[in-house]
């Protein structure tokens, strides 16, 4: 039985597909000419040719003899559902044993680098490795104490260093306060690839808001960019955020969490510190504090959750935002 | 077993003066059966990054593909090679796309930037940046990497004292681990010369 599939490295959708030839020669190079592909799908095909070429889990049983080929019709389904037509081709009649599906090759974009946004493909193939009994890989969280408060002329925030993954420390000096804007800084907890990613993201759109408008970012603006995003997400993007910073309407202090939601306070806690931070902050603060009182307060906090809390850890960064001058200390 | 245990893997890059050095094991193991004492985990981007991937041993390969191709493609647009810090950037990028269905490996990218200046950073699987001034470990003996680096690390170390130092860590680690060994592939690049050595290790 012969049995063709086209060879293309589709950059844009992440997938490889290799293609031999079963029989002759000249058909491959005919496909490849008229930029279309051409796959006939037989009954039983080759075993065990070109298996390294293809990753884990996209060809499951590939290399297995199949009486029936339709997985590769579903892959094609899958991977482009809205240009898959199928036709019987006028020659093949005769035979029952194989079909024939054209696709045009115009219609996938080919080297051109994504267009942005996640990418699914490897999805499958990751379910597929699951149920065979491997399990899914942990992700660097930032275990964390972050905080913040508002105090008489400004906002200060605080974070730890430390970086977990698992029981291990990854990172004994990792940076957890984000920049967003220059009156607008970001701490971060959770996963640290979605902490990082969304809010270099939203920085990203606020320089752009900036450009449009030609006025400093306001705090509510990044704070409806961020919730916009997390709740379209559903919380699967895992990223706890307290977000500060000073704007013409004044000092504003945020807390973002995974789903979606926000808080407006005076001071606030994120983290697995929280609540050891939370502790300090309820007995000591008060309205109108100044600036070397709130520095004192806020590194109390996080000192607090640095040494009851296992997930935090390392020194404390402050970051201190006024209207006027803004000072990082580290 | 996690998938990362599935392949068996450690790779450690350290910084030195004006120098990096990126070493991993060289086993390809299909969970506790060996298969390869020769695998191929550190790869040349240009002559100043290198990239080493520990992890699912199929994801290492296809990634290494796509970083060539990204890069290439970049050296054709800039007409220059790319900068190790962009290089980390781009490769953060490409993990985190896949944030939902990663890529199951961890990259260690070394390389020298601006001036000759060791840069250094790894990366869990969906891309989160983890930067260092001293060392960075990842793969299967990343616990007992991270003891040696720990002890065994020096500020400001030259070449050579770079070379003995990783080769050591690397050493003593994965003969910690069940899952890594069959010897050590070390490269250890200065702002004139790569200079790249396989290690005897034990066969075990």
């Amino acid at each position: 039985m012969r049995c063709y599939r086209h060879c293309w490295n589709n950059e844009a959708r992440g997938n490889w597909i290799t293609c031999w030839v079963g029989e002759k020669q000249n058909e491959i190079w005919r496909m490849r000419r008229d930029g279309e592909v051409f796959w006939v799908l037989a009954d039983e095909f080759p075993v065990g040719d070109f298996v390294d070429e293809f990753p884990v889990g996209d060809f499951v049983d590939y290399g297995r003899r199949k009486k029936n080929c339709s997985f590769l019709l579903l892959l094609r389904f899958y991977f482009f559902p809205s240009s898959l037509t199928l036709q019987l081709p006028s020659s093949r009649k005769s035979s029952n044993q194989s079909r024939v599906v054209n696709r045009k090759m115009t219609q996938s974009s080919v080297d051109l680098p994504p267009k942005g946004g996640f990418s699914f493909d490897l999805c499958k193939r990751n379910d597929m490795l699951k149920q065979k009994g491997l399990k899914a890989p942990g992700f660097l969280k930032t275990g964390t104490t972050i905080v913040g408060l508002i105090f008489q002329d400004g906002v200060i925030l605080g974070a730890d260093t430390r970086a977990t993954e698992g029981p291990i420390v990854a990172d004994k000096n990792c940076e957890k306060i984000h920049y967003m804007a220059p009156n607008i800084y970001c701490c971060g907890a959770g996963t640290a690839a979605d902490t990082e990613a969304v809010t270099d993201m939203v920085s990203s759109q606020l320089r752009l808001h900036r450009f449009q408008t030609g006025r400093d970012s306001r705090v509510i603006t990044a704070l409806t960019l961020l919730k916009k995003h997390l709740f379209s997400y559903q919380g699967h993007v895992s990223a706890a955020l307290v977000l500060g910073g000073v704007d013409i309407t004044g000092p504003h202090l945020h807390t973002i969490y995974p789903h979606g939601s926000t808080d407006t306070l005076p001071f606030a806690t994120m983290g697995s510190g929280s609540l050891a931070a939370m502790a300090v902050f309820e007995a000591k603060y008060k309205e109108g504090l100044t600036r070397d009182e709130g520095i004192k307060l806020v590194a109390e906090a996080i000192c607090s959750g640095i040494f009851n809390d296992l997930g935090s850890g390392s020194n404390v960064d402050i970051c201190v935002i006024t209207k006027v001058r803004l000072f990082i200390m580290v | 077993m996690s998938i990362f245990e599935y392949n068996g893997s450690a790779v450690v890059a350290m910084v030195g003066r004006n120098c990096f050095a990126i070493a991993s094991d060289r086993r390809l193991g299909v969970q506790l059966q060996t298969i390869a004492t020769d695998f191929q985990r550190i790869s040349k981007i240009h002559d100043r990054v290198f990239i080493g991937l520990s992890g699912l041993a199929t994801d290492v390969q296809t990634l290494y593909q796509r970083l060539v191709f990204r890069h290439k493609l970049y050296q054709l647009r800039e007409e220059r090679d790319m900068k190790p810090e962009t290089f980390a950037s781009l490769v953060s990028a490409i993990l985190y796309e896949k944030r939902f269905g990663p890529y199951l490996c961890q990259p260690v990218i070394a390389g020298l930037g601006e001036d000759d200046k060791p840069f250094i950073c790894t990366m869990d699987s969906i891309g989160a940046k983890e930067l260092a001034k001293d060392f960075v470990v990842s793969g299967t003996a990343s616990e007992s990497l991270y003891g040696a680096c720990e002890a065994m690390f020096k500020p400001d170390m030259e070449a050579e004292e770079l070379f003995e130092t990783i080769s050591q860590a690397l050493l003593s680690s994965v003969d910690r681990d069940c899952l890594s060994g069959w010897g050590g592939h070390v490269y250890v690049v200065t702002p004139t010369e790569v200079k790249e050595r396989i290690l005897k290790g034990r066969m075990d």
